[in-house]
């Protein structure tokens, strides 16, 4: 592409941009107040998720090794079950004397001289990182020569599973609805835009611009509508989401594992303004489409085919008869028109003559 | 350069503004289209700028089948033919100068390019003290001139003009006439829908006349009525 093309295509968006002042206005705060809107509905969405991957992460996979299990045998199980996929930070291990300890403290003194040794074994409470990998984890340890059980909270993790699928799916469908609904939007503001300008899309056309010169200055403008509509929704994202927060922190009694309205936003504000840019370009490049149909489409032509032109050529002639013969009535009007005149002319001066009044034939 | 062969146009409402029309114009000649409102001049010029497409016959523009032109085509044929509008189409929210530049820039040419050719054009339509003008802030001839220098900025060889004397006066006519034949001694081919009697019969070219959708005459150096009504 030649520099002038594009300097062309960028005076021509930033001259449609003034020009148009109150339209681009309309236009970037309808995208900022619906991606504002959606982005604060995304948020409790993912809010909701990180809740509930916080809840999940509370589900602890117990492995019970064998009793007969050396020191050092613990030591490879543990760095073993440390190394398995979904595994979330160091298995913590509770030994077999230490959960001696903590069990006989619970126990009255009578019972524990029936007890002979220490039956309890050695167990690691393992951590795994979102509830659907729970059952994974629990096979893979399972299958350890050292390992004597797991007891892993299957049915816990299967419902947290279900539950975070389903946030998620509906966090997705919501972001998809919402970004749908703020295209409509600003495609119809960039529709009314194009229809104020049509006449200019008409010329620029029948001078023999390309469609795609037609249309670039159009897309880069709802590109640049769209950014600055993006922009003005992070605004109102990092004004409003932190009051949202500090409001819900003073309801509730307790801290919840909510985004932080900080650095953890920064990737989120970056999502919503390329969101805007991308919607804004596409409803550009949709409502330019209806624009630039080739001209002859405007006008509704009949396509003729042979025999068309036959009844057209016979209608023509019936016509044409019909119009020679009007012709020739309208002559022998005229001629008859003059005899009269010529008779009336001499019937006067005939009674000139003889002094009777003179007939008028004005009215004939 | 232009060749109707037995051209038919029926809108979708059964209004047939053009009939079975056969014409030639060869290069660089000077056509008036002639006839009174509503006899097809207009939509003659449609036709060879593919603002329509008949509904039986062909239209060939340098050879070009227009009914066959891919649309992928179509700019380029449109940059070979220039046309100056009855209503002007001049963009109310561009000076003069944007005006005639918006046509070479949508067409690619290159800034200095640009540049050169504007006031060339606009010294032909005697417009260059107007550039930085907008086009509210003209008069009607002066706004059709404009629309002149737009259509032959970038030197088509055929130029197309629809009424270009409609509701202008005879001396401001006459002026714009003076223009066009400029242009069309440059070698341009001008074809010009009017049914200004003055100007055809000032002018002495040939001289089509549409009546009925049909061409009832074709007059080399002809005037607007035929000899026997002269």
């Amino acid at each position: 592409m030649r520099l002038s093309t594009l300097d062309f295509i960028f005076r021509e968006a930033a001259a449609n941009v003034r020009r148009n002042a109150l339209m681009s206005l309309a236009c970037v705060t309808t995208v900022a107040v619906t991606l504002g809107f959606s982005a604060f509905v995304v948020l409790g969405f993912r809010n909701a998720e990180n809740l509930l991957r916080h809840l999940a992460q509370e589900l602890v996979v117990a492995t019970y090794l064998k009793t007969d299990v050396t020191p050092q045998q613990r030591k490879v199980v543990g760095r073993r079950i440390a190394h398995i996929r979904h595994v979330q930070g160091r298995p913590i291990l509770v030994s077999k004397e230490h959960a001696w300890r903590s069990f006989s403290a619970t126990i009255p003194d009578s019972l524990k001289g029936e007890v002979d040794g220490n039956p309890l074994p050695d167990t690691f409470m393992i951590t795994v990182d979102t509830p659907s990998h729970v059952a994974i984890v629990a096979r893979r340890i399972e299958r350890m020569p050292e390992v004597d059980r797991v007891n892993a909270p299957y049915l816990e993790a299967q419902r947290a599973s279900a539950i975070l699928r389903f946030t998620r799916l509906a966090t997705t469908a919501v972001t998809l609805l919402l970004i749908l609904v703020t295209a409509f939007l600003v495609m119809n503001t960039i529709r009314l835009t194009l229809y104020a300008r049509r006449h200019e899309i008409r010329v620029m056309q029948l001078v023999g611009a390309t469609n795609g010169y037609i249309r670039a200055p159009f897309i880069l403008e709802g590109l640049a509508l769209g950014a600055i509509g993006g922009a003005a929704a992070c605004g109102i994202v990092a004004a409003g989401y932190p009051y949202l927060l500090h409001l819900v922190h003073r309801a509730l009694a307790f801290d919840l594992p909510l985004i932080n309205p900080g650095r953890q936003l920064l990737p989120f504000y970056g999502q919503i303004a390329a969101t805007g840019a991308a919607v804004g370009a596409l409803g550009s490049l949709v409502s330019v489409r209806k624009f630039l149909r080739p001209v002859e489409y405007h006008v509704a032509v009949q396509r003729l085919r042979p025999q068309d032109l036959e009844r057209l050529d016979a209608e023509r002639d019936r016509l044409e008869r019909e119009r020679i013969r009007v012709a020739a009535e309208r002559t022998a009007l005229r001629s008859l028109d003059a005899e009269i005149n010529g008779m009336t002319k001499d019937l006067n001066g005939v009674k000139t003559a003889t002094g009777e009044p003179k007939h008028d034939n004005a009215g004939a | 350069m232009i060749h109707f062969e037995r051209v038919s146009l029926v809108y979708e409402n059964g209004v047939c503004p053009l009939h079975g029309i056969d014409l030639r114009i060869e290069p660089a000649e000077f056509v008036f289209i002639i006839g009174s409102t509503g006899s097809g001049k207009s939509t003659l010029l449609k036709l060879i700028y593919r603002e329509l497409i008949p509904s039986a016959g062909r239209v060939y523009v340098g050879g070009q089948d227009l009914s066959r032109i891919r649309r992928s085509r179509l700019p380029a044929l449109r940059r070979q033919v220039g046309v100056v509008f009855q209503d002007f189409r001049l963009l109310p929210l561009k000076t003069v100068w944007e005006n005639i530049a918006f046509v070479l820039q949508a067409t690619g040419w290159s800034g200095r390019e640009i540049r050169q050719r504007i006031p060339e054009a606009l010294d032909l339509v005697g417009m260059n003290h107007r550039a930085t003008s907008y086009p509210t802030e003209l008069s009607g001839g002066e706004q059709q001139r404009v629309c002149i220098a737009r259509a032959i900025v970038n030197r088509p060889p055929i130029l197309l003009a629809d009424e270009p004397t409609g509701n202008l006066d005879p001396a401001t006519s006459a002026g714009i006439m003076q223009t066009l034949a400029r242009v069309n001694e440059s070698g341009t081919t001008l074809v010009v829908a009017t049914h200004d009697q003055t100007t055809v019969d000032d002018m002495r070219r040939r001289v089509v006349a549409l009546e009925s959708a049909q061409i009832v005459r074709d007059e080399w150096a002809g005037a607007y009525h035929a000899p026997q009504y002269a």
